[in-house]
């Protein structure tokens, strides 16, 4: 089936036609080439992007990571100071009756009692003062028992006598003499009184303020964290969609 | 003489506009772009439709400029992409739809008849022509297709495309008769 006449005179006719575009057409198809090519180059602004919003999350991430360790030491300092002090005050005003009623002559059995003290006294300041910030209290203990282990007897000794001192002087005064069994007595109470001392600082120390502020602390930098982590994977997305978008 | 200049100068252009100078591009379509709207002319009735389905065809031709070996010619292969941009067009459009037949019924003789008219009639006449006709007809009597070629690019079967053709030509020849043109001899297909 070849080509027909008429179809040849066709084919001559329309090959040999020309018909030029309206004016303009080319600058249309030029500005389209040339948001072709600005299209390409995005490609590597976008990825840039992405790639500093990468580092800054690894930036973020190693940032959070380091404080946690950091922040409960100078939070928690404070209130073991205060605590500290707590005792201090309370050892003071458990003390200061006994060295208020303690008449003339037993002052010679009180001194070696307050000599003790007053020693202990300084060796918590000098604590507080070498350290500049508000330790731990784990560091002062840690320092107590660099300090020596005569200190810490003392400390732990000091504790009976000067009740059971305390306790028997009035006593003392009132007849003069203080028999054994009153001795024992005495004994018995101050032993009770120590136990129940102790009971009550485990217990504190069951429920340790520094915990609880350290839980919460962490609970606290955790839920932050999730939120910068929240805002930062939605600028990535975003970023990411809109270079979906434009290709 | 003249030729061998203007050849080696559409390569140096090409290969100018393969490296995106807009210059060079421009040059390259100032010298195809009257005789490529004239191709998506016959293809696509209206002309500002055809000018944007030629403007498409130009931005393929620039954007995957790098492809062409050198091979053929310039002209035939951007004249291929002008082609394949008019049939997505119309596809787009949904004009071009074609009803799979047999040829057997198309089994017929045409008269042989000369024209002698210019081309702005040949232009309406073929736009007379249904979508499919006109593309099938176009594509085979005047850009010289095979069957086989036009079935692939249209994604129809072989028996379309020459069902399509008779038809087209069956048309085309009333309508000539219709203007007065004399005839000669008749052509079996």
């Amino acid at each position: 089936m070849g080509q027909l006449k008429f179809e040849k005179d066709f084919s001559k006719k329309l090959n040999k036609r020309k018909i030029e575009p309206k004016a303009g057409r080319w600058e249309e198809l030029s500005a389209r080439l040339n948001s072709e090519e600005r299209s390409k180059k995005p490609i590597f602004w976008w990825s840039g992007i992405a790639a500093t919003l990468v580092g800054g999350i690894l930036i973020f991430s190693l940032l959070f990571n380091e404080p946690i360790s950091e922040i409960p030491l100078v939070v928690d300092a404070p209130s073991e100071v205060i605590f500290s002090e707590e005792i201090e005050s309370q050892q003071i005003s458990h003390e200061k009756p006994a060295s208020e009623e303690v008449q003339e002559p037993e002052k010679a059995s009180v001194k070696p009692v307050e000599n003790i003290f007053s020693k202990k006294e300084p060796v918590t300041n000098s604590q507080l003062a070498s350290v500049g910030k508000p330790q731990e209290s784990s560091k002062t203990e840690n320092n107590q028992a660099q300090k020596g282990p005569d200190l810490m007897k003392e400390t732990k000794i000091s504790g009976i006598p000067e009740e059971v001192i305390a306790e028997a002087s009035p006593k003392a005064n009132k007849t003069g003499e203080i028999t054994d069994a009153e001795v024992d007595a005495l004994l018995a109470e101050a032993v009770k009184k120590i136990n129940v001392d102790r009971s009550a600082r485990s217990v504190s120390e069951n429920i340790n303020a520094n915990s609880l502020l350290l839980d919460v602390e962490m609970e606290l930098e955790q839920s932050f964290r999730e939120k910068v982590f929240d805002v930062l994977k939605e600028g990535y997305f975003k970023a990411r969609t809109a270079v979906v978008n434009r290709n | 003489m003249k030729v061998i200049p203007l050849i080696k100068n559409e390569t140096q252009l090409i290969a100018r506009a393969i490296k995106n100078n807009r210059g060079a591009q421009q040059c390259l379509y100032d010298l195809h772009s009257g005789k490529m709207l004239s191709v998506c002319r016959m293809y696509v009735k209206d002309l500002h439709h055809a000018e944007e389905a030629m403007l498409n065809g130009f931005f393929k031709v620039f954007k995957y400029l790098a492809d062409f070996k050198n091979e053929g010619s310039f002209e035939g292969w951007i004249r291929k992409i002008m082609i394949r941009e008019c049939i997505s067009f119309l596809r787009s459009e949904k004009a071009l739809e074609f009803k799979e037949e047999g040829l057997e019924e198309f089994n017929g003789s045409f008269n042989n008849i000369e024209s002698d008219i210019n081309v702005d009639e040949i232009q309406q006449i073929i736009d007379s022509l249904p979508e499919g006709y006109r593309v099938v007809f176009v594509m085979y009597a005047v850009e010289g297709y095979k069957h086989l070629e036009i079935s692939k690019m249209l994604n129809i079967n072989i028996g379309t495309s020459k069902s399509q053709l008779f038809k087209a030509r069956k048309m085309l020849q009333e309508k000539l008769r219709t203007q007065n043109i004399s005839g000669y001899g008749t052509v079996k297909i």
